[in-house]
């Protein structure tokens, strides 16, 4: 996508965000858009990928900067009324809920809206043939390929217009890291845009149109995916890849 | 059996059912919240000396029992929403807004309840004498326990059968996911704080019915509670019942064999599983 198509669209646009643990200064200066798309954010261990995330949903609540999702600002937001704007969040460790079985992880977050085409429990399993059949059981006695479809599942009943997946393929067999790539492009064809975090390139590689690179908390680069991944040079230097 | 040792079981059972109503209401609440409500004793004295008005004024039993429960429940909901709930997360203030609540309520109970032993009265239509195999004993003690068990159903329905338990549940595993999902935690945390108030509210009727009511119970009754909840797991509705159902056992043999040391052997177990099981008979590690 060029560079003004990206500007035109975009729907989440966070400009120079400032974000604290504790007195530990975490994200200094983070910047990024997201479109009608799926745009990476790379980086190593540690440079605040999560923190990001974070900050987006109103868990650590940045200090400085703006996210603006919509054309409403969320940085002051809670979290509930920033997933209640149609965010979607699958945190990293998929974080789900072992007094919980599969069909109440559906359940929980889902509410009636009588429309066409909305995420429904029912809707999620049949993208997801295999969680189906365990409907009763509980959520973390799944295999980590079915844990996070569910946790896929579980963003997907609030009926996000974004998706924000924190290194789905983590900790992954590579059959079920094929299947994550695949239900992504499945969520693509029906214009739900992503942000992903990834320390697999092969998943970025598949599925980003726009990459960013975050290095100490910082945005310190950003290109259309193909040219980025393509440039052995700039892949050693921010990923040691 | 002896009829002797079968009336000290259902002693034992009757202190179990109030130990229940008690306990429950704490571990419902700190298990999510993470908060001991060092102002449960308080609640479980206003509740029962409200009660024991509306019986003073009206005669009428039920009427005291839906008071006392409903006008905790109130309070909790109010105290939760207008100060606990403004510095959530932060363990140090949170005990302490308890504490002074229970400082404040048990104050006013003194101002307007009498400073001598009080007990509700039962009416005889809901104490008729009861005897089932031989065995006479107090039809009203019987009732507690069926309401008792009633409210263990109720909690029960509540956690596993509706939204609200559902995301209850989830909260007591990780409240920060809930919330990224949509569901404002703030609110269940109300709810929840309003349903433990309106079981402690229920228990002091109950107790106050069976038991007595007197400045300065609100602290033995905290203890209690708390050993129940320790015993039990903390955030355990069935850890709740059973060590409610062991307590309550304990107490009652107690009280006949070794009167002296009764207060004090209840200790025993929580020292047991404090040793050998810090995280309750059917609680999680925190
Ligand atoms: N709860 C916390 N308290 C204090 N510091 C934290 C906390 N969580 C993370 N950090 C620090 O913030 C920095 C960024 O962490 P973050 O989890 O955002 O990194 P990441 O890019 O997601 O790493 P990874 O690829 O390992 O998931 C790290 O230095 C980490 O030590
Ligand atoms: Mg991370």
């Amino acid at each position: 996508m060029s560079e003004s198509i990206r500007n035109h669209q975009a729907s989440l646009e966070i400009s120079d965000l400032q974000t604290y643990y504790g007195n530990s200064h975490i994200l200094q200066g983070c910047s990024l858009k997201v479109g009608k798309e799926c745009v990476a954010v790379l980086g190593r261990n540690g440079m605040g990928k999560t923190t990001l995330m974070r900050s987006i949903m109103g868990l650590i609540p940045p200090e400085g900067g703006s996210i603006r999702w919509q054309n409403i600002e969320l940085s002051k937001k809670e979290p509930f009324e920033i997933a209640k704007l149609g965010i979607g969040y699958v945190p990293q460790g998929r974080r789900l809920f072992p007094s919980l079985s599969v069909d109440e992880h559906l359940s929980l977050t889902y509410r009636k809206t009588g429309q066409e085409g909305t995420w429904d429990p029912a809707r999620v399993y049949a993208l997801f043939p295999e969680l189906a059949n365990r409907r009763k059981i509980s959520g973390t006695r799944l295999s980590g390929g079915e844990q996070q479809m569910l946790a896929i599942g579980r963003a997907l009943v609030i009926n996000p217009s974004i998706i924000l997946l924190d290194e789905p393929s983590e900790g992954l067999s590579p059959i079920a890291v094929d299947l994550v790539i695949d239900t992504c492009r499945k969520l693509r064809k029906e214009n739900i845009s992503i942000l992903l975090v990834e320390q697999n390139i092969h998943v970025a590689e598949a599925l980003a149109d726009h990459v960013y690179i975050m290095l100490s908390g910082k945005t310190v680069f950003d290109s259309e995916a193909n040219k980025f991944l393509e440039n052995l040079e700039l892949r050693e230097k921010y990923l040691g890849l | 059996m002896e009829l002797k040792y079968i009336i000290l079981i259902l002693n034992g059972l009757t202190q179990s059912a109030i130990l229940f109503v008690l306990g429950s209401g704490l571990t419902l609440a700190f298990g999510l919240m993470r908060v001991v409500n060092l102002s449960h004793g308080a609640f479980y004295m206003l509740g029962g000396y409200l009660g024991w008005s509306v019986v003073k004024a009206t005669g009428n039993w039920p009427l005291a029992l839906l008071v006392g429960g409903l006008s905790i429940a109130l309070l909790g909901f109010l105290f939760e929403k207008t100060m606990l709930g403004r510095v959530r997360g932060n363990d140090l203030p949170e005990t302490l807004l308890t504490v002074a609540l229970s400082m404040i309520i048990a104050d006013v109970c003194l101002v307007f309840w009498a400073r001598t032993a009080i007990t509700l009265n039962v009416p005889q239509y809901l104490n008729p004498t009861i005897t089932i195999l031989g065995v006479t004993y107090p039809g009203f003690r019987y009732l507690m326990m069926v309401i008792s068990i009633l409210i263990a159903v109720s909690l029960w329905f509540i956690l596993y059968k509706t939204n609200l338990g559902k995301a209850v549940r989830a909260g007591v595993d990780d409240r920060e996911t809930v919330s990224a999902l949509g569901i404002n935690i703030n609110k269940i945390y109300t709810s929840v704080f309003m349903l433990s108030g309106l079981l402690a509210g229920l228990a002091g009727v109950l107790g106050g019915s069976y038991l007595q009511l007197s400045p300065g119970g609100d602290t033995t009754i905290l203890t209690l509670s708390l050993v129940v909840i320790i015993v039990g797991g903390m955030g355990s509705l069935l850890g709740a019942v059973i060590s409610s159902l062991i307590l309550g056992q304990i107490m009652s043999f107690g009280l006949a064999f070794a009167p002296q040391y009764s207060y004090f052997l209840i200790f025993i177990p929580m020292a047991l599983v404090l040793a050998l099981r810090p995280q309750g008979l059917f609680g999680r590690q925190i």
